[in-house]
C-alpha cells in the first residue's frame, strides 16, 4: 500500500516515472506549498516493490505491505 | 604567598608550552612544520604518545585547525600551533571555533612579517590579526607569554579559559620567547583543566547560554546530546537561522559580549615601579623584559619611571590602562612592529597623557638602552 | 512521513531546502536505511561540507557537524582520532571534496583512516548558481564556462583508489538500493571508504549541461550512463565506450587502518 504525504511532496513525479507497475499518476490537487502532487491510480496492481518509496527525495512516500 | 611545590627544568618556551599544554589535559595536538614553531610539534609528537594522547601532523595548515576543532567536540582538550603564514592559513578555522564557540588553543610563535617574512626573527606584528584575522564580527582571548615560565603558565591559563568561555584562546608566543632556554618552575600536582560536561537531558539545547552569555559546559559528540555543529548563524538548538535576523545578531552580539563584558576579569597584566611614576612604559612578550631593565637603570639615575606588563592582550585592560595613565605625564609603548598596540592604549588613555610610540622593526628586540633613552627623552621634554 | 523520518530526522527541519527532484533527498533516505539497519546511531558522527549536498546530514538526529567549505575529511579525522570506536561519516559534494579539499581527500585516503566519505557528483557548483566544477565534462557549457569547459574532469574513484582508499564504489541515484547497501557495507569497512554518487541537479547541472530540469529524464542520463562492475565482466570494449562502472570497485580489508595502527603503537609507548 503507498501513502504519499502531500505535505512534504515538492511534484518532481520521480515516484510515478519509476514505478515499474505504473500505478501512480499526475493528480490535479496543489499541496500547500503550491505543489502539483501525485495520486494512486491503480493500487490493485501495487506489487509492494519500494521503488517509489526509496526514489522520492522528500521522504514522503511509504509503502506498506497489504494492499491499497 | 602561598608556597606551591615544585619542580625546576631548563626548558625551551616552546617546550614549556607542550607541557603546560599536557598538564593542562590537552591530548590532541594537530599542526604542519613551520619555523619558529616546529619544536612545539616535535615536542608533541614525542610527548602525546607517552600520554596515549593524539599527535597528528596534517597535511597543511587548515587542515590542522579543523581537525583540532574536530578533536574538541570529539572530546578531548586540543590544541594547534603555527606561525606567520601558517596562522593567515588558519583563520577561517578561528572564525568556525569562534561561532560554533569551540574550545581550543592556537599557539602563534610569531615571527617578522608580511608574507615569509623573517622566519627566524621576532614579531609582534600578529597582534590585530588575533583580534580580527577572521571575518565578521567575533571575539578571541589572546594571552602573551614574556618568558618561559609565561609560556608555560599563560599556555595552562589557555586551556582553562578555553573551557570556561567556550572561545578559541591564543597563545601569542614570539621567536625569542619560543627558542630561549630558561628556568620553568613546574607546579608539582598540577591537575588538568576540568571540562564541565553539561547535563544530559530531554531536548538539550547546545546553544543555550546563561545570563552572563557563556554555555554550560562542552558537549561531546557520542554521549547522547545529538548535537548539530554549524558554522552558519544558528540558533539555540543549533539549527541554521540565517532567515532569522533576530537569532543571527543574537549569536553575533553575544559571542562578542560574552568575551568584552568579562574582560575585567580576564585582565592579567604585571605593574612594576608604578605608584609614583611620571613615565610608564607600557609592553607586552619579549619587549617587556628590556622595557623592565630599562626602567630599573632610569629608577637609579632619579627618574620615576615604572612599567605595565601586558599578558592578557585581548580583550584589552581598558579600565586598568586608564587608571595607570591618571599619574604619569608619558607613556612609552615599545613592540615589535610598526606601532600597533599603542593605538588601543592611546584610545584608552584618551589624552589623560602622552602616548610614545617605540616601535621596532627588523626582527631585532628593543635593547634596554634603546627604551632608557627614550625614557630620558621624555623625562626631559615634560620635567617643566 | 516515512518513518525513518519520524525515527531520525530533527524535528522541524522538514520539508529540506533542496529543489524539486534534487537527488540529495535519495543519498539521504538511502544513508538512513543504512544507518538503521546497523544501529549505529550512538556510535556515528556526520560531517558535511559546504554545498547543497553538504546539509545533507542536517537533517539527520544524530551528532552532527556541519563545516567549512572542503574540510569535512580534517573535521572527520579529528572526531576520528579523538575517539577510535566512533564511525564518521562526511557528505561532501564534488567541489568540496575535489575541488577546494582536494588535497584533504588524497591525504584521509593515503592515511586510509576509518573514515566513510560519501561524495554527491552532480557535475557543477550548484548552491552558487551553477558554475564549472573539477567534475564537469570537458566542453560542459556552465555560468563560468560559457564557451565550454576546457579542462578535463578528475575520476574520483580511481584518484581515491591510487591515492589509499582501502573501499572505493560508485552509484547514482537511480540505484538507491544498492547505495544504501554500500554505504552500510562502506561504514562498516575499517579503513578510507569512498563512495561516489551520481546525482541529478535539475535546477543547475541539468538545465544548463543536459538542456532540460526534468529529474526523471536526469535520472534516466544517468542511468543509462553506467554499467554495474558485474554487468561490464561480459562486454567487449566497444559495448563498454562511454560507460561508467558502477558497484564496488575496490576493495581491500587487510590494509592497515590509520586510528588502530595508531592507538596500537601509543599503547605500547604509554605503557613503557
Amino acid at each position: 500500500m503507498v501513502i504519499i504525504d502531500n505535505n512534504y511532496c515538492k511534484g518532481c513525479f520521480l515516484c510515478m516515472h519509476y514505478c515499474p507497475k505504473k500505478i501512480i499518476d499526475k493528480s490535479t490537487n496543489i499541496n500547500g506549498k503550491g505543489y502539483a502532487v501525485p495520486y494512486i491510480a491503480n493500487p490493485e496492481e501495487c506489487s509492494n516493490c519500494k521503488t517509489c518509496e526509496l526514489i522520492c527525495p522528500e521522504l514522503a512516500i511509504t509503502v506498506e505491505e497489504g494492499d491499497n | 604567598m602561598e608556597q606551591v611545590e615544585h619542580n625546576i627544568k631548563i626548558m625551551q618556551g616552546n617546550e614549556a608550552i607542550v607541557e603546560a599544554a599536557i598538564a593542562a589535559g590537552c591530548r590532541f595536538f594537530a599542526g604542519y612544520p613551520i619555523t619558529p614553531a616546529s619544536e612545539i610539534a616535535e615536542a608533541m609528537a614525542q610527548r602525546m604518545p607517552q600520554v596515549n594522547g593524539v599527535f597528528l601532523q596534517m597535511e597543511d595548515e587548515i587542515a590542522s585547525i579543523c581537525a583540532t576543532i574536530g578533536a574538541s567536540f570529539g572530546g578531548m582538550k586540543a590544541c594547534t600551533a603555527s606561525s606567520g603564514p601558517g596562522i593567515s592559513l588558519k583563520q577561517e578555522g578561528v572564525g568556525y571555533a569562534a561561532v560554533v564557540e569551540a574550545p581550543i588553543v592556537i599557539i602563534n610563535v610569531m615571527r617578522g612579517g608580511p608574507s615569509t617574512g623573517m622566519p627566524t626573527a621576532p614579531g609582534q606584528q600578529d597582534i590585530y590579526q588575533a583580534k580580527y584575522g577572521s571575518h565578521g564580527d567575533y571575539e578571541i582571548i589572546a594571552l602573551m607569554p614574556s618568558s618561559c615560565q609565561e609560556a608555560f603558565d599563560l599556555s595552562y591559563k589557555a586551556f582553562a579559559l578555553a573551557e570556561k568561555y567556550r572561545v578559541p584562546v591564543y597563545i601569542l608566543s614570539d621567536e625569542i620567547v619560543g627558542h630561549t632556554r630558561e628556568r620553568v618552575k613546574i607546579p608539582t600536582g598540577l591537575k588538568p583543566v576540568e571540562r564541565k560536561e553539561p547535563p544530559l537531558k530531554e531536548n538539550y539545547k547546545p546553544y543555550e547560554a546563561g545570563p552572563d552569555g557563556l554555555l554550560n559546559g562542552m558537549p561531546a559528540f557520542n554521549k547522547g546530546y545529538k548535537i548539530l555543529i554549524d558554522g552558519q548563524l544558528h540558533d539555540e538548538e543549533g539549527n541554521r537561522a540565517a532567515h532569522l535576523p533576530e537569532v543571527c545578531a543574537g549569536l553575533t552580539e553575544r559571542i562578542c559580549k560574552k568575551i568584552t563584558d568579562h574582560a575585567n576579569q580576564l585582565v592579567d597584566i604585571e605593574d612594576s615601579f608604578t605608584d609614583d611614576a611620571d613615565i610608564l612604559v607600557v609592553s607586552f612578550g619579549s619587549p617587556s623584559r628590556p622595557a623592565l631593565s630599562a626602567v630599573k637603570e632610569a629608577r637609579k639615575k632619579g627618574i620615576k619611571a615604572g612599567c605595565v606588563k601586558i599578558r592578557t592582550i585581548w580583550p584589552f585592560p581598558d579600565n586598568v590602562i586608564a587608571d595607570l595613565a591618571l599619574k604619569p605625564h608619558t607613556i612609552i609603548v615599545p613592540e615589535l612592529n610598526i606601532g600597533r598596540m599603542v593605538n588601543e592604549v592611546k584610545r584608552v588613555v584618551a589624552g589623560k597623557c602622552e602616548v610614545v610610540s617605540l616601535p621596532k622593526l627588523g626582527g631585532l628586540l628593543h635593547t634596554p638602552s634603546e627604551i632608557l633613552a627614550e625614557i630620558e627623552r621624555r623625562s626631559k621634554v615634560c620635567t617643566r | 512521513m516515512h518513518p525513518l523520518g519520524e525515527k531520525y530526522i530533527r524535528k522541524g527541519t522538514l520539508p529540506y531546502l533542496w529543489c524539486p527532484g534534487c537527488g540529495n533527498g535519495i543519498v539521504l533516505h538511502a544513508t538512513l536505511s543504512a544507518l538503521d539497519e546497523l544501529n549505529i546511531m550512538d556510535r556515528i558522527a556526520l560531517v558535511g561540507g559546504i554545498g547543497c549536498s553538504g546539509w545533507i546530514p542536517t537533517y539527520i538526529n544524530a551528532d552532527t557537524m556541519h563545516v567549512l567549505h572542503g574540510r569535512t575529511i580534517p573535521f572527520a579525522t579529528g572526531l576520528k582520532m579523538s575517539d577510535r570506536d566512533r564511525k564518521v561519516v562526511v557528505f561532501s559534494g564534488d567541489g568540496d571534496c575535489l575541488g577546494i579539499g582536494g588535497n584533504h581527500f588524497i591525504h584521509g585516503a593515503r592515511r586510509n583512516i576509518d573514515i566513510t566519505v560519501v561524495m554527491i557528483h552532480n557535475q557543477i557548483y550548484g548552491m552558487t548558481g551553477g558554475q564549472v566544477a573539477p567534475t564537469t565534462p570537458y566542453n560542459g557549457k556552465t555560468k563560468t564556462s560559457p564557451y565550454g569547459n576546457n579542462e578535463p574532469p578528475f575520476d574520483a574513484c580511481e584518484l581515491a583508489r591510487v591515492a589509499g582508499a582501502s573501499f572505493v564504489a560508485r552509484w547514482t541515484t537511480a540505484h538507491p538500493r544498492q547505495l544504501s547497501k554500500t554505504i552500510q557495507e562502506a561504514i562498516s569497512h575499517e579503513g578510507f571508504s569512498f563512495i561516489e554518487v551520481l546525482t541529478q541537479c535539475p535546477t543547475q547541472a541539468g538545465r544548463v549541461l543536459y538542456g532540460t530540469a526534468n529529474a526523471a529524464k536526469l535520472l534516466d542520463m544517468l542511468k543509462e550512463s553506467t554499467i554495474s562492475i558485474t554487468a561490464a565482466k561480459n562486454k567487449s570494449a566497444e559495448e563498454l565506450q562511454g560507460k561508467l562502472l558502477v558497484g564496488k570497485l575496490y576493495h581491500d580489508e587487510c590494509k592497515p587502518e590509520f586510528t588502530s595502527c595508531y592507538y596500537r603503537r601509543n599503547n605500547a609507548i604509554s605503557s613503557l
